[in-house]
């Protein structure tokens, strides 16, 4: 069945429409102060396909992220929970950049179970085991290093991060740049 | 209808070249790509090209009669001209008399204008001679309307086309210059705008990065030329803001 061709008159009607709708829309992302500065932020895709994958942690958290200190750099709620002691998920994964060889090494420990690239999500809706969510990587990004021996993200590319993962949060952006310490270099 | 391959295009702006309506019909809107890129996904099924909506309204009769002579049938009421084989035309105006949008043309053609479009052809440079033969928006002015349009219920269509062709472009300085020209047309807050939808376009398609299977991994790659070309934008416009 071919549809009919709208008028000139009732394309223009539907532009009309489209504009009030576009200027209601960008009120609505203007009227959040952190508009202009959230502007500059790209978008990083962590879970991207090819690079991302998971892990069910295969011992507790704490032996991970130990095995794992000053190899991984730490991103999304774990960077947050390292730096701050408070996360922004419900889901007790760790999430961070790693090389090749170190998630393999682990694998290979018994760490965690065998990794997969399908289901990937950070913020699952239906309860699963914890899960190692890495990003491959064979050079580190921009990060800085806890007193504890931990890396994690700097705060501009946890917002790429948490750009590229969860969308434009102004909410979660505005609480980690106030929990994020002064003293860390952003 | 029939969507419309590169050869079918290129060879009716050849075909149209030829004719007295050469010199005015230039190639634009999404089909536009398939004048600049080789690689970048037009996803239409039109073909749109641009006209001076106020020599319309002075030569309707004229326009009327070449678009049959060279096959097409008009479409009453619209812009849109089909032919028999299916490949539709749409004509979208622009004026070199004002920049506001409003229905020009004549009482049987009649054309809606675009503000943007009519800025942006006033500036030198904005049209291109196709190697092909034709006349085209060249890979900067395509970029700039792809950036500043509203259609809504294109979703992020031609953010993505927009920020592809930032990317493709990436190692033209001509290029570049001559966007930043274009931009400089526009409000700051136009353009503040224009930077927000197309962050949201890396988002739309980050998803799609995100939650592709393996038979799609295509959508990887391109997600990454879209962020490349969101950041080559973002200091195009730092750059301009310092100047």
């Amino acid at each position: 069945m071919s549809e009919r061709l709208l008028t000139t008159e009732e394309r223009w009607r539907r532009y009309q429409r489209d504009l009030v709708a576009y200027r209601r829309r960008s009120m609505v992302r203007r009227s959040h102060p952190r508009f202009e500065h959230d502007l500059d932020i790209a978008p990083h895709v962590f879970l991207l396909r090819g690079k991302a994958s998971m892990a069910a942690l295969q011992q507790p958290e704490d032996t991970v992220l130990q095995t794992l200190r000053g190899r991984a750099v730490w991103t999304l709620d774990t960077a947050a929970r390292l730096v701050s002691g408070r996360g922004f998920l419900t889901s007790p994964d760790l999430t961070g950049y790693l090389s090749h060889a170190d998630l393999q090494e682990i694998v290979a420990q018994g760490l965690v179970g065998p990794p997969r690239q399908n289901e990937l999500s950070v913020d699952p809706v239906y309860k699963r085991p914890p899960m190692l969510i890495v990003h491959a990587a064979e050079e580190m990004p921009p990060h800085v290093e806890l007193p504890s021996g931990d890396r994690v993200v700097t705060l501009d590319h946890l917002f790429q991060d948490l750009m590229g993962t969860l969308g434009w949060r102004p909410d979660l952006m505005t609480r980690l740049e106030a929990t994020y310490p002064a003293g860390l270099p952003r | 209808m029939r969507r419309p391959e590169r050869s079918d295009v290129l060879s009716l702006l050849r075909r149209l070249r030829s004719g007295p309506l050469g010199e005015r019909l230039i190639l634009a809107g999404s089909s536009g790509l398939y004048g600049v890129s080789e690689e970048i996904p037009a996803l239409t099924e039109d073909i749109d090209v641009l006209i001076d909506a106020d020599w319309v309204g002075a030569e309707e009769s004229f326009l009327l009669a070449e678009m049959a002579r060279l096959g097409f049938e008009h479409q009453r009421g619209t812009s849109t001209f089909e032919l028999a084989e299916g490949l539709s035309l749409d004509l979208v105006g622009y004026s070199r008399l004002d920049a506001v949008d409003r229905i020009g043309g004549g009482k049987t053609v009649p054309v809606m204008v675009f503000s943007d479009l009519s800025r942006i052809l006033s500036a030198h440079g904005s049209i291109i001679e196709l190697p092909t033969q034709g006349k085209a928006l060249s890979p900067a002015a395509l970029a700039a309307t792809k950036l500043l349009t509203v259609r809504l219920e294109k979703g992020s269509k031609d953010k993505i086309q927009a920020l592809l062709l930032i990317e493709e472009n990436a190692g033209d300085e001509d290029f570049q210059n001559d966007l930043s020209r274009l931009l400089d047309l526009f409000d700051p807050e136009q353009i503040k705008d224009a930077l927000s939808d197309a962050q949201m376009a890396c988002l739309a398609v980050s998803e799609d990065a995100a939650r592709a299977d393996i038979q799609s991994r295509g959508y990887a790659d391109m997600s990454q030329a879209i962020d490349q070309g969101f950041s080559l934008l973002k200091q195009l416009l730092r750059r301009r803001g310092s100047e």
